[in-house]
């Protein structure tokens, strides 16, 4: 099933930083990861993973170091930082907010119109 | 099989071309090779009948619009972040380099530096106008400047100054465009070895029989090169500019109150 691009690029961040909340990952390991906690819904194109891990790194939400990987190569290998850890808290919080609204709007709700 | 193996390069070119700063460049694209390396060997792993052309081909569809990947790389990895680390670390060596050399010595490092960054670009030229002034006197008169030598002198002629004897060995006169200049080795030798220093080289100026004078600076009188030195010696070649070829001698002179007459006839020339 594909998604609509603005669900998806409204949450990679979270995605991304929620994959390395359980340990450090390479960036084809996370896709890997991606597709198969989500069933293979969320299959994004690999080549825009980078761009995002760079910015997230670049910003210090991540860390990376070079290690070898399972298949005996050297990967880069990326690591969620403790103001990573912060910035994904308040995007799940973020989420469930939506997501609650989105639900209440779709199920008729009283508090449907309340996003404050 | 070379149009695949294309397709990946030239997907990486693609993507990683906008990020202007070498290093980073290629670490990207060592990361995304990783990557494209990773998704090859799995599909040939779960589709065994898969090519290797045919897996490379489908790794790359699946990587996205490399114009896209790169636009968005480009703009995270800015070149003058890298360029101003770079510099940076440069700085850094290059102030402990002048703090290292320069404060046992002297306490202005700005001095230290120009001084440590000008010497030896003035090394290397006075060893060229050595050089030159050398092929001038003793050899076939064609350095490698415009200009042809005119007349060849063999002076030989001493003076006391002081407590110094000058002699004056080799002389030429040059003419290079509308002027003529007398080019001339001289020889300082001090009775007390301790006293030979360079500052006694400026004050140097002398005159024609043309009622010309010429004083020490550049036009005029100065020395060319570098300054050989010994123990209580020093040796050096000297410039006469715009000395008329019609002059028949040339009297050396040292500052006023000093007792220096060093004439050099310039009718005697060398065959």
């Amino acid at each position: 099933m594909k998604f609509d691009k603005g669900l998806i690029a409204g949450s990679s961040t979270m995605l991304v930083l929620s994959l390395l909340e359980r340990g450090d990952m390479y960036g084809y390991q996370m896709i890997e990861e991606l597709a198969r906690r989500s069933n293979d819904a969320f299959q994004m194109k690999e080549g825009t993973l980078y761009p995002l891990l760079h910015a997230l790194e670049k910003d210090k939400y991540l860390t990376s170091y070079q290690q070898e990987a399972p298949t005996g190569r050297q990967r880069k290998y990326y690591r969620l930082t403790r103001k990573g850890k912060t910035l994904l808290d308040e995007k799940k919080a973020e989420w469930a907010k939506f997501h609650h609204g989105v639900n209440d709007v779709l199920s008729g709700g009283a508090n449907a119109l309340s996003f404050s | 099989m070379n149009d695949k193996k294309r397709s990946i390069w030239s997907w990486l070119d693609l993507a990683t071309a906008g990020i202007r700063f070498k290093p980073d460049r290629e670490a990207v694209r060592q990361e995304l090779t990783d990557h494209l390396e990773d998704k090859i060997a799995d599909f040939q792993r779960i589709f065994p009948d898969m090519t290797r052309a045919e897996a490379q081909d489908r790794a790359v569809s699946e990587m996205g619009d490399p114009m896209e990947v790169g636009r968005e790389l480009a703009r995270i990895h800015k070149p003058w972040l890298g360029y101003l680390w770079r510099v940076s670390r440069i700085l850094v060596q290059v102030m402990v380099c002048v703090a290292i050399v320069g404060v046992p010595f002297r306490s202005n490092p700005v001095e230290n530096l120009r001084s440590a960054l000008w010497t030896p670009v003035q090394d290397a030229w006075e060893r060229w106008e050595n050089r030159a002034v050398s092929d001038v006197l003793y050899g076939d008169g064609q350095p490698d400047w415009d200009g042809e030598r005119i007349a060849l002198y063999s002076f030989g002629e001493k003076a006391r100054l002081g407590h110094c004897t000058i002699s004056v060995g080799r002389g030429a006169l040059w003419q290079e465009g509308d002027g003529t200049s007398l080019y001339v080795e001289l020889r300082l030798d001090y009775d007390r070895p301790w006293e030979a220093g360079k500052g006694v080289l400026f004050y140097f100026w002398a005159e024609d029989d043309l009622g010309n004078r010429y004083d020490y600076d550049r036009p005029g009188v100065g020395y060319r090169g570098e300054i050989l030195e010994g123990i209580g010696w020093l040796a050096v070649n000297y410039r006469v500019d715009d000395v008329s070829p019609e002059a028949e001698w040339l009297k050396l002179h040292y500052m006023p109150g000093t007792d220096l007459d060093l004439t050099l006839d310039l009718t005697e020339v060398r065959p």
